[in-house]
């Protein structure tokens, strides 16, 4: 019976101490978009939004509406930006009255620095996105009822006997101690009901998107039924109330993100398995992100690798976006045991990427704001 | 001997098991977590956007291209537009990547030298936009159940190992009740959104849109029941670099349950709540304070989108060498490396020291009495008492690599990483690798944009 409590023991303290079994490594990729398939057409972007508020908490709906407006369309502007392959218009660039404007700051009589600088737009041709939202935003005092629990327990002194050994020489004598000590009576308990204001704000709304390309052919549209947010200050969540402008982003963000993955290209996050029965070197290195260093470390194996190193070798190009030498790795170890499900698995998800990355070539084309290597090399 | 009747021999056989187990968690608490500590290891990222072709960028007055006033309430008022665009400005000088023309002081240098090109002055323009919005303030309360006790003294007599009396109080409880009390809150909200653009205009003046970028950022106040609370909120649209979050992930990894319970540092990420109490005032901000502490989180966060920042890495020290691990512990990374170098030396002897490559690097410490070198002369043996003494200091020569990695000589430190790893294949060390790689390639992106911000300022004739 001890051993195996014992052995159970040992079995927590392992659990406990470090006994991880991470076998996995995540990878970005850039994917095509979901829905549009002509990026390029699109590349060039107007975003027209059209906000209608409604509700209790919008106090001023021309100021708030113009609030809306900022928020939808830089919200998706920043995040196609960031993408880098669609890039959208906005008050200077792609408008002429912007740039006649920034003209004017810079060529002031009264200015104090008196600058010259000819500016000019360049953008002709641009797509239309427009959004159409529909929001109401309430916000309404409610009374709150909090039930608690309140015990009350009296507690009884009694006594105990104890005994105290005396010794003295050799000779003992016990004496008698009359020790009190507490102990728990009847408890009663009574629940009481608080009542306190509280506030409720919440949203609701929809979103529709359309989408024209540069050549007037609709593209994309899209309705974002369900947009929700709801907050009620509470005993466990007692603070301040959210602003419009939070409650807004709250509702929209997931909303922007579908649309940023239906029109532009983005990076996705993958979890790889690594074959954890390959080179532990080469297992360390991936586990870390060492990717490069794993392929280094794999290639000085060189004809002594067995095919879970080839198909960790697979993992580490796939990881660093090296598809095509990731789909020789994923080839070799096939070669080398027919039966992997391992490598088939590896062999069909890197062809699906392949034919990814030709969608994503044929279709659109990163702007040169962004960096070209990819980010893990 | 301790003797047991029959029906209680389990129940005892079962103590002792316990007792063990119990023994064996405490040894092991004292092995694993009694004492560690973290180092900082920086590197230097790029902004999110590319932003080459620009050296310096002028600041257009925010909020005044078709300026949108009729955002009434919430169109930020001129003073705290000047306010953002000068914490922007400070954002972006202080990361000292692209010069900031200062308009009114190059107007009197063009003056003071009609030689100056005024037109050629610049070759990107900023402009960013803000509205701000502040929530009604909440006043409320919530009930809190708080325990309260009673008790007495009760006197009785004991007695002392010598058989005397003496009287003996206790306090016991006389009884246990909740009571229900009302704490009050009161409690505001701001938000700022703020949205920056940077332009390039090629010398032919056409503009060219090269970043855009958004954020909305709320900061929560209470003062509750007399204490003060702040939180923090912040809904970046942008992506966040996931490699950073997984390196920082993979180098600031728990080592086991019993680290995770010594360490407490926890950095809250984005989106997440960045919740901090202090408690030296009372009162909620004014709308200036509210301003000022939104746009100097924001103006940082967002110039880091263009500009290169640094990013902080933290790597266990769990160094059993006293010495070795105070000096880590307070970044004495010079230190600590005179420190491995002279205990290894000592410890293997100088003829294995040299043949030991992570130290090749360093000089031979003049006050060092190193232990005697091996009389052998057969290389097989002496490369196996090499392999030998770096088996048993791969512990400092670890050290060794984070003190270089720690100071940003990557390349050095990689090699030693690689040296141990390749002798032990360990987590840690795979972990240091992959770190200077990836501080390896931000430092080429970081250059590669340094090198074109630089051509672009010979183009628009800036240098």
């Amino acid at each position: 019976m001890n051993k195996i409590l014992v052995a159970t023991g040992f079995a927590g303290i392992l659990l406990l101490t470090g006994c991880k079994t991470e076998e996995s490594v995540t990878v970005d990729y850039i994917v095509p978009p979901r829905e549009v398939m002509d990026v390029k057409s699109i590349s060039t972007l107007e975003i027209v939004p059209d906000v209608t508020l409604s509700g209790s908490a919008i106090q001023d709906p021309t100021a708030e509406k113009q609030l809306v407006n900022i928020a939808l369309s830089q919200s998706l502007s920043s995040k196609l930006g960031q993408n880098g392959y669609i890039r959208t218009t906005d008050s200077i660039w792609g408008n002429i009255d912007g740039v006649a404007q920034i003209d004017d700051q810079f060529n002031k009589k009264d200015s104090m620095h008196g600058y010259s600088r000819f500016m000019t737009d360049s953008v002709d041709k641009r797509a239309k996105l427009d959004l159409t939202l529909t929001a109401t935003l309430n916000s309404t005092k409610v009374q709150d009822e909090i039930i608690k629990e309140l015990t009350d327990t009296p507690y009884k002194i009694e006594y105990r006997n104890e005994e105290r050994v005396i010794k003295k020489g050799d000779q003992k004598r016990t004496l008698s101690v009359r020790v009190p000590y507490s102990t728990p009576d009847k408890s009663t308990t009574k629940k009481v009901s608080f009542k306190t204001a509280a506030r409720h704000v919440s949203g609701s709304g929809t979103l529709s998107a359309k989408l024209v390309d540069d050549s007037g052919n609709i593209v994309y549209e899209k309705d974002f039924p369900d947009l929700s947010y709801s907050f009620k200050t509470s005993e466990t969540s007692h603070g301040s109330v959210p602003t419009n402008a939070e409650i807004i982003a709250k509702m929209i963000l997931p909303a922007i993100e579908e649309i940023t993955k239906d029109i532009s290209p983005h990076k996705e996050n993958r979890v790889l398995q690594i074959n954890t029965k390959g080179s532990e070197k080469a297992v360390l290195l991936l586990r870390s992100l060492a990717l490069t260093e794993a392929i280094r470390s794999l290639d000085e194996l060189k004809d002594d690798k067995s095919s879970a190193d080839y198909e960790n070798l697979g993992v580490a190009y796939e990881a660093i976006g090296e598809y095509l030498d990731a789909q020789n790795a994923f080839q070799k170890a096939s070669e080398m045991d027919p039966a992997s499900v391992f490598a088939a698995q590896c062999k069909k998800r890197i062809s699906a990427v392949l034919e990814e990355k030709k969608q994503l070539r044929k279709g659109a084309k990163k702007l040169e704001t962004q960096f070209k290597s990819p980010d893990y090399k | 001997m301790r003797r047991f009747n029959m029906s209680n021999c389990s129940i005892h056989k079962n103590k002792e098991a316990f007792r063990f187990v119990l023994l064996a968690f405490c040894f092991l608490f004292v092995m694993t977590g009694c004492r560690t500590s973290t180092i900082p290891v920086e590197i230097t990222i790029p902004g999110d956007f590319n932003i080459s072709g620009v050296s310096k960028i002028a600041i257009v007055d925010f909020n005044t291209i078709q300026d949108d006033s009729k955002a009434g309430l919430f169109s930020a008022d001129r003073p705290t537009v000047s306010l953002v665009q000068n914490m922007v400005t400070s954002a972006f000088t202080q990361s000292r990547m692209y010069q900031i023309a200062n308009l009114d002081i190059e107007k009197i240098a063009v003056e003071n030298n009609p030689d100056a090109k005024l037109e050629n002055r610049f070759d990107a323009i900023l402009y960013g936009r803000l509205w701000w919005q502040v929530s009604p303030e909440v006043l409320q309360a919530y009930p809190q159940v708080f325990s309260l006790e009673s008790w007495r003294n009760v006197s009785y007599t004991d007695y002392n190992s010598k058989g005397e009396s003496y009287t003996e109080n206790k306090e016991l409880t006389t009884r246990k009740k909740d009571e229900l009390a009302t704490m009050y809150y009161r409690a505001k909200k701001a938000s700022l959104m703020l949205s920056l653009s940077l332009y390039r205009i090629d010398t032919e003046g056409l503009l060219e849109k090269v970043a855009d970028t958004f954020i909305i950022a709320s900061q929560g106040f209470i003062v509750d029941n007399g204490e003060f609370g702040t939180q923090f909120l912040d809904y970046d649209i942008s992506d966040k670099n996931d490699r950073v979050a997984r390196m920082k992930e993979a180098s600031e990894e728990k080592e086991s349950f019993f680290d995770s319970l010594v360490s407490t540092k926890k950095e809250a990420g984005a989106g997440q709540k960045k919740v901090e109490i202090v408690k030296n005032t009372a009162a909620i901000p004014t709308d200036l304070q509210f301003k000022l502490m939104l746009a100097e989180t924001l103006s940082k966060e967002l110039s880091k989108k263009f500009s290169p920042s640094k990013i902080e890495l933290n790597v266990v020290n769990k160094f059993s060498d006293d010495k070795l691990f105070n000096l880590l512990k307070d970044k004495a990374f010079n230190a600590a490396e005179d420190h491995i170098v002279y205990y290894v030396r000592k410890k293997a002897g100088n003829a294995i020291a040299d043949k030991i490559d992570p130290l090749q690097a360093y000089k031979v410490p003049p006050y060092l009495t190193p232990a005697k070198d091996p009389e052998t002369t057969d290389p097989d043996k002496f490369n196996k008492l090499v392999k030998k003494a770096v088996n048993k200091n791969i512990d400092y020569l670890y050290a060794l690599a984070i003190c270089e990695e720690a100071q940003g000589n990557y390349e050095q430190a990689l090699d030693t990483y690689r040296y141990i790893f390749d002798l032990d294949p360990e987590k840690d060390y795979a972990n240091g690798i992959s770190r200077c790689l990836f501080a390896l390639g931000m430092n080429e992106r970081v250059q590669e944009l340094e090198k074109a911000r630089k051509n672009a300022g010979k183009e628009a004739n800036l240098e």
